[in-house]
């Protein structure tokens, strides 16, 4: 039996490079008893799919919709928008014809599962075609590319280093966090990476240059010693705070063939 | 994120570098937690004697095996972990068990010294780790037997966890001291754990993942390919699977810079996956053709032939193969194997195991991309053996030469079309790299040269751009040519040095530098500093475009091996190594041609022969897989490429004498024979001898003292009878050349040999090339061979008209008996050119002329065959003359071989019309009267000694089958299966059951079984069962059991006798 959702990662790392950033997937064989805990599912399932699965099912359905796909679409919406807010007139009769539907908490969880399978499944057919495109992978990396997820992957490979799915679920939720209520200024990507940098290597404050251009400057992209020279660049900005670009590059190679003598 | 101290981050890095090997003590196994388990090591020792040790180490993802100290080469593989018992274990045979005398005990402490000194020599390798756990004072394993062992290791190389108890012991806190031993003081397992909290263990990471990390994309989906079927076929080949299409992710310009500029340096011949997946390599126009020949292999109804991509080193061939193999591995299109040239030799046990379990997953076929650069022949004969035994599967290879008997060939140009130049203009400006639009055809090597001229790092070109595109242009120009001009490897050559002279890069510069005043060309091998000799052997193989594996270099190089390729790795960019997701580690060139350059300078013939020498005396000699690099395959390369079959044969053949006998001194010191390397020995001597009888060297009787030798040693490997397949029969084709070569000897002497003795020799021959054809009836060369061994043996002029008749009709009986329909065209033409030569041999032969014409009406087999064969030559009405010819030759004369087989294909041809086992899927209407000839003829010829005797028990036992006679027809189809194993037109469906009109007989019935791929049919107009191929009935290729089946044909296979078909394939088959 073929799982849609591994299908789906599957499609997407080898087409744009990453997987998935979440770690925590809802169950798809769900036990509801109560209308509060079907709420929960239907919370669940919402923010799994239209929040962590948010961007790469806008990017499917650009390639191609399917019945079951819009009808999950609706109905979750429908579903999370009448629990949430009683006055919405229409989500109200979408989710009671749901529920109408189906007798008992039980059977919806399981009615509810079952179409998001169905449109997981139909993404993982949508997904498997993008991949064996060219010109689709290449417009689902540059879809990717915006993704925290990709950033960190990116970053994590520049510093040599490789995080389980857990540590680096856990870190991805800091760094949304961090991007969600501080004040950005500069290009966006380019802040992402620096979070992300300073997230591995547990500081929070910036360097004088891009944390790449210190390893290309020291050859060490994604060498094992890269993190050694990062935490060495910030040795020197915390030694020397007045040096900049050019000065401040030249002054950490001269600090890692020193340290590394 | 937790930051390591810098003893953690210093091992970590270390661990990321090379292989890790672990030493667990008496009960090392009981302390590890899941993260030290789980790593992906490489080799696991221990000086427990329980199976536990091994059952801790296996998971879903990882096989385990164990072994005793020195049971077998270690293979290093991270999937299939060897666990090594240093002091034998209870559950290991016997003579590895734990020792129970103090007498055992000596041998077995013995045996285990000897394994941690192979371990810290050559296992390990220079970039290695030596982890230990669980080692405890007063142990089984004493500290003067491990930490010595451990002594040629370098820093940070071996390290030991747990070691409170070891504090004060000197003799582990001297080698603390000297920093040959890392001492830590918390265990292994907080120490991985660790590490892999801050993220600096992909290995770690990796193993502690779930089971399915083998996934390969199918049809319209995925198959998770199981560890027991990957260890398997990653002895033979790499599945193309998603993680090697995954593309790489940059965070930066300067990164994407670092992977275009390993991507143009990466070691030729071993493909970079990465690189193509981020779309780094220049697409070349070939490349259109070649995957557009694959697809449509891919999708015609018969067994693809193979396809070879050719042409001269650094074409891009490597590059291309791999980006084929990805795109149609990510298309699901078909299972995907690839092999590069490094590796093993693949297995066709290992292939055609992998395509069967493709098969069940749902593949319509497998494509093996072998990167082998090896002869077409080779792909081909590859490529009968798998279709023989019912896989489909498309061998994809590449080769120096243009040259084929039945593959597709695609040429790869060394100068780039305008496009191409475009592309590759475009793609350099994408990086910010410009440089200028060349003014004539650029030639593919311009991409591995830009390497040497490029900065280092993406800072370095942005500010130094002017200068370091200058050098590049001007190494360009040098690297240009006229539009259309083909140049020739050496002038290739002479362009990239002049290039690098251009570009202000000196030949010199790229190999390490030593102290030493005397000039390198003018030091032997042994007597070159350390440092050299690593380089020289890595460029004599390199040279040739062969990897050498890095435990044959450290034999090679010895005491001094692991300090002297530590230096060559880090103080030049020509030696690289090379390390294999299989645990397999290589050191090689960068590039073909710079090795070439280097060589040409560096390494003079006598230099290069030396080398050769000392690998034949150091290689490991091992039958079979045994884990580890094959280093026969490695050897057999390297003579390949210097041997009588090569293109430099001229350059090295007045050595051939030497390198035979160094291969025989080795097989005398080994005290047994490997059959591949006593091919090689007797090819190499044979053509020694050839060359001494150009050059006038030596006397005819020590010539032939050699081949003489050659026929017994060839003899004593063929007298064993489990050496089998594509190796016997290269065997048997050298023992029938070497035999030929002394029929030739004497034919060019004038030598007054007995006749006896040349007519027995011309037997033998004989003999050797039925040998040869019951393995693949398919090859011409052992039919070949008999032909210019006959000729020679009749010019020699000491056999009589009669033995020259005799042998003559054998040649041409051989060469009438290969099955033209699966020849192609040259080699079609091929064999015709000697059946003309030997016929007209006989044409200018008047003794013979003469022989045959008093003996017409006489029983010699040989005459009557070819009076016969004469007659048949006339058309239909001599056809008819010949075969009342030899219906009526007495019965010792019709079950002569050669008799019997033309009288078969009369017999059949008078009946049908048209030439046994010719064409697809012909209609046959036996009537009575042909069934009962067709049984008096197989009563006539029983016990005819007969090569190709399938001919006959097939048309037998379909006559059987019409007859209804089906227990016969039954025994016979079994005996044709069995006599038909190598042959490729076994699968095709040859005959039809037709009626008198020639059209063929729609038949009904119903289904008793079927799977997803064979099922039986019961027929219900003959009243029995026959096989069917569900899928060929419905795309689904389900059906249930007595579902009703209507209107389909009977057909014949050789591989599994009748068979029924939908009537569409009869349909399209003769629309096409």
């Amino acid at each position: 039996m073929s799982n849609p959702l591994l299908d789906i990662e599957r499609a997407r790392r080898t087409a744009t490079g990453t997987g998935f950033s979440f770690d925590r997937v809802p169950s798809l064989d769900p036990t509801c008893d109560s209308q509060h805990e079907f709420n929960d599912l239907v919370s669940s399932y919402y923010v799994f799919f239209r929040e962590h699965l948010g961007p790469d099912v806008r990017f499917l359905r650009g390639v191609s919709d399917t019945q079951a796909i819009r009808e999950f679409d609706g109905l979750i919406n429908g579903l999370r928008t009448a629990a949430q807010h009683a006055a919405d007139e229409r989500a109200r009769r979408t989710a009671q014809r749901f529920l109408d539907a189906h007798a008992g908490w039980p059977d919806r969880a399981q009615a509810l599962a079952g179409r998001l399978n169905e449109a997981l499944a139909s993404l993982a057919r949508i997904a498997v075609t993008a991949m064996r495109s060219h010109e689709l992978s290449k417009q689902w990396t540059a879809n990717a590319a915006l993704n925290l997820s990709t950033i960190f992957d990116a970053v994590s490979a520049d510093l040599g280093l490789s995080f389980r799915a857990g540590q680096k679920g856990y870190m991805i939720r800091q760094l949304e966090g961090r991007v969600k209520f501080e004040r950005l200024s500069g290009e966006i990507s380019e802040i992402a990476k620096d979070y992300c940098m300073q997230e591995i290597v547990s500081t929070h404050d910036p360097l004088p240059v891009p944390y790449y251009e210190v390893l290309d400057a020291l050859r060490l992209i994604g060498s094992p010693y890269a993190q050694a020279a990062v935490l060495i660049a910030y040795s020197v900005a915390a030694a020397a705070p007045q040096l900049h670009g050019d000065e401040f590059l030249e002054r950490v190679q001269a600090a890692w063939i020193a340290t590394t003598a | 994120m937790p930051q390591l101290s810098p003893d953690l981050r210093d091992l970590a890095a270390h661990l990321a570098a090379g292989p890790a090997f672990l030493i667990l003590g008496g009960d090392g196994a009981t302390t590890l937690e899941k993260e030290a388990r789980s790593y992906a090591w490489n080799g696991v020792y221990t000086s427990a004697t329980d199976r536990a040790v091994e059952d801790a180490f296996r998971t879903d993802s990882r096989a385990t095996s164990s072994l005793g100290a020195m049971g077998r080469a270690p293979s290093r593989s991270k999937t299939d972990l060897e666990v090594r018992y240093l002091f034998g274990g209870h559950h290991l045979p016997e003579s590895e068990r734990p020792p129970q005398t103090p007498a055992e005990e000596a041998t077995a402490r013995l045996l285990s010294n000897q394994e941690l000194a192979r371990l810290a020599t050559e296992t390990v390798t220079p970039r290695g780790t030596v982890l230990v756990e669980g080692w405890k004072p007063g142990g089984v394993l004493d500290p003067i037997d491990l930490v010595p062992a451990l002594a040629s290791l370098g820093s940070g190389q071996a390290h030991l966890f747990s070691a409170e108890p070891w504090a004060d012991h000197a003799l582990v806190r001297s080698f603390a001291d000297s920093g040959q031993l890392v001492l830590h003081q918390e265990s292994l397992s907080s120490a991985i754990r660790k590490i892999v909290e801050a993220g600096a263990s992909r290995d770690a990471v990796d193993a502690s993942t779930a089971a399915s990390q083998h996934v390969i994309a199918l049809d319209d989906g995925y198959a998770d390919v199981d560890i027991h079927t990957w260890n398997q076929i990653r002895r033979s080949a790499r599945p193309v699977d998603l993680a090697l299409l995954t593309p790489p992710v940059f965070s930066s310009g300067a990164a994407r810079y670092q992977e275009f500029r390993n991507f143009i340096g990466a070691t030729e011949g071993v493909p970079r996956w990465r690189g193509i997946a981020a779309g780094m390599n220049l697409k070349r126009d070939y490349e259109a053709d070649l995957l557009g020949k694959v697809r449509s292999e891919l999708h015609d109804r018969d067994l693809p032939s193979p396809i070879v991509l050719a042409g001269q080193t650094a074409t891009g061939k490597t590059t291309a193969l791999a980006a084929l193999a990805m795109e149609l591995s990510r298309s699901g299109e078909a299972a995907v194997l690839h092999q590069s040239r490094r590796s093993v030799r693949p297995s066709v046990d290992d292939v055609e195991m992998y395509a069967a379990w493709a098969q069940e997953h749902g593949a319509k076929a497998t494509v093996f991309v072998w990167d082998g650069m090896l002869e077409a022949d080779e792909y081909e004969g590859f490529s009968r053996q798998l279709h023989a035994r019912g896989r489909r599967v498309l061998v994809v290879g590449s080769s120096y030469r243009q040259k084929s008997h039945s593959s597709f060939v695609v040429g790869a140009p060394a100068a780039l079309s305008d496009g191409e130049t475009e592309r590759m203009l475009a793609l350099l400006a994408s990086l910010g790299i410009e440089v200028r639009q060349p003014s004539r055809a650029l030639d593919i090597s311009f991409l591995a040269f830009l390497y040497r001229t490029l900065p280092d790092t993406e800072r370095q070109l942005r500010t130094g751009l002017a200068s370091e595109m200058r050098s590049a242009e001007r190494g360009m120009a040098r690297l240009a040519r006229q539009r259309g001009e083909q140049a020739t490897s050496d002038q290739r050559l002479t362009a990239m040095q002049a290039a690098f002279l251009e570009a202000g890069v000196s030949l010199e510069d790229l190999l390490p530098s030593t102290d030493e005043d005397e000039t390198l060309a003018d030091q032997s091998f042994a007597n070159r500093a350390p440092i050299r000799r690593v380089t020289t052997l890595v460029l004599v193989a390199g040279r040739h475009g062969i990897p050498v594996p890095i435990d044959l270099a450290l034999r090679i190089l010895g005491r001094e091996g692991f300090q002297s390729v530590r230096d060559a790795l880090s103080s030049s960019d020509i030696v690289r190594e090379i390390e294999e997701d299989d645990g397999d580690y290589y050191l090689a060139t960068r590039s073909h041609l710079e090795a070439e350059l280097l060589a040409q300078h560096e390494i003079p013939l006598d230099v290069e022969i030396d080398v050769v020498i000392e690998v034949i005396q150091n290689v490991r000699v091992s039958e079979g897989f045994t884990g580890g690099p094959d280093e026969v395959e490695f050897l057999v390369k390297l003579l390949e490429r210097v041997g009588p079959n090569s293109e430099r044969k001229a350059r090295y053949e007045k050595y051939f004498g030497d390198v035979s006998d160094a291969i025989r001194q080795r097989r005398m010191d080994l005290g047994r024979i490997h059959p591949r390397l006593a091919l090689q020995e007797s090819d190499f001597a044979r053509h020694y001898v050839q060359w001494q009888q150009r050059a006038g060297q030596g006397s005819l009787e020590e010539r032939v003292a050699s081949l003489e030798y050659n026929r017994e040693l060839l003899d004593e490997v063929l007298a064993d009878q489990s050496t089998r397949g594509l190796l016997r029969l290269s065997l048997s084709v050298e023992l029938a050349s070497t035999l030929g070569a002394i029929i030739h000897e004497f034919s060019e002497e004038g030598a007054s040999e007995s006749t006896l003795s040349m007519a027995a020799r011309l037997d033998d021959v004989l003999k050797a090339v039925l040998d040869a054809r019951a393995v693949d009836a398919g090859n011409t060369y052992p039919v070949d061979v008999l032909a210019w061994a006959t000729r020679d043996a009749v010019q020699a002029g000491v056999l009589t008209p009669e033995e020259r008749v005799d042998r003559m009709a054998s040649a041409i009986a051989a060469i009438e008996s290969l099955d033209r329909s699966s020849l192609s065209t040259n080699q079609l033409a091929e064999i015709d050119r000697r059946a003309h030569m030997l016929n007209k041999l006989l044409g200018n032969d008047s003794a013979a002329w003469e022989y045959l014409q008093s003996l017409e009406r006489n029983t010699d087999p040989a005459a009557a065959y070819f009076l016969a064969q004469f007659a048949a030559s006339e058309g239909p009405a001599g056809e008819a003359e010949a075969l009342g010819f030899l219906r009526t030759a007495p019965p010792s004369t019709r079950r002569d071989w050669r008799c019997a087989q033309l009288l078969i294909d009369l017999t059949w041809k008078d009946i049908t019309g048209s030439r046994l086992l010719s064409g697809e899927r012909m209609p046959l209407y036996l009537s009575p009267q042909a069934i009962g000839r067709v049984t008096q003829m197989g009563a006539d010829l029983d016990g005819a000694d007969l090569p190709d005797a399938y001919r006959l028990q097939f048309i037998r036992a379909i006559a059987a089958f019409v007859s209804e006679e089906f227990g016969e027809s039954r025994r016979l189809f079994n005996q044709v299966q069995d006599n038909t194993r190598q042959l490729a037109r076994r699968l095709h469906t040859v005959y039809l059951i037709a009626g008198e009109s020639g059209q063929p007989t729609v038949f009904t019935g119903r289904v008793e079984t079927a799977d997803s791929r064979y099922g039986q049919l019961w027929v219900n107009e003959l009243a029995t069962r026959v096989r069917f191929e569900p899928r060929l009935f419905n795309a689904s290729g389900t059906f249930a059991r007595n579902q009703q089946l209507g209107g389909f044909h009977v057909g014949f296979k050789l591989a599994s006798g009748p068979v029924a078909e939908p009537r569409k394939m009869y349909r399209d088959a003769h629309r096409a």
